[in-house]
């Protein structure tokens, strides 16, 4: 019975925690195309699997995270933006996540996004080559 | 964010407790016994949705409509631009038989009448044959210029399939818009 309570307050927890912000906002601006396990079709759209958190080890590789035309061009503003990528982050890279990575602020998205990459995939290559 | 790694944690922990948990009950119980058969019958029920059928599935929502998904007023059209699948062979949320669902797609939110909320739609295309030619529907809702390509419907998103030729639109419902 102890069990069963348990479950029950576990799964209200991750269906909340599930409906938050975030989410939606990764379902509707970029699900489209990243899908919803970020499998992606590569190489037109990069899969994230083992490969976001590689990018956060570095400054230039957080930028990028910003920087690509998806993020910096999405409809929503730099908070929401930030709340989106950490979400990603935690969600699809939790395995390749750096053990002292800082979360995106508002702050640090705002510096990045107005410097818009128009080709990706250089940078992208460069930087995972590294 | 700190909440989602708790959370993470917390459900590779209850993961492991499942797993443990089921291990034990079947070491207990026999072949023939009714948890046995029951349990099996519950995973058999939770496998059909993954069936080939279409790469993009409905999910788990409960939903409640109202509707003809074979007219274009219907809910989750509000923003197609496109032939109906479901007067094609298909339905509101799968492929007619001998195309391929394009695995990228643009989606939008539409209001359930039925429950007043907002629901997120993948309106994948069904690509591999000539255009279907019934029940032309252009809905916009929140329909972007071409210069915003990921929320524009008059774009053939028949990409990522073996052909791009567009035969028909589908809407399927892929989540609830908390945002």
């Amino acid at each position: 019975m102890r069990g069963l309570v348990l479950l029950t307050l576990l799964t209200v927890w991750a269906i909340q925690d599930a409906a938050a912000d975030p989410k939606s906002h990764y379902m509707i601006h970029c699900m489209g195309c990243h899908l919803a396990d970020g499998s992606g079709k590569p190489p037109d759209v990069p899969a994230f699997d083992g490969q976001l958190g590689q990018f956060v080890e570095t400054e230039a590789g957080r930028a990028y995270l910003v920087r690509v035309p998806g993020a910096a061009q999405s409809l929503i503003n730099n908070e929401d933006l930030a709340a989106v990528i950490n979400w990603m982050l935690y969600r699809y890279s939790m395995k390749t996540l750096p053990a002292d990575f800082q979360p995106f602020t508002t702050e640090e998205v705002a510096r990045h996004r107005i410097d818009i990459l128009a080709k990706p995939i250089v940078l992208r290559k460069a930087l995972l080559a590294h | 964010m700190k909440n989602n790694m708790k959370t993470d944690r917390l459900l590779a922990y209850f993961d492991d407790w499942v797993a443990n948990r089921s291990r034990r009950t079947a070491r207990g119980l026999s072949r023939r016994h009714v948890i046995t058969r029951l349990g099996k019958m519950l995973v058999g029920v939770a496998l059909v949705p993954i069936l080939p059928v279409a790469r993009a599935t409905e999910t788990k929502l409960n939903l409640s409509e109202i509707g003809d998904p074979q007219s274009c007023d219907y809910w989750r059209y509000c923003a197609i631009d496109g032939f109906l699948c479901s007067c094609c062979g298909g339905s509101a949320s799968k492929c007619p038989p001998g195309t391929e669902p394009s695995p990228v797609t643009w989606v939008g939110t539409c209001e359930n009448p039925v429950d007043g909320k907002r629901y997120v739609i993948s309106y994948n295309d069904c690509c591999g044959k000539g255009g279907c030619g019934r029940c032309f529907c252009n809905r916009n809702e929140d329909d972007l210029p071409a210069y915003y390509p990921p929320k524009n419907n008059d774009i053939n998103w028949c990409v990522g399939t073996k052909t791009n030729a567009y035969h028909c639109s589908t809407a399927v419902v892929v989540g609830v818009d908390e945002s």
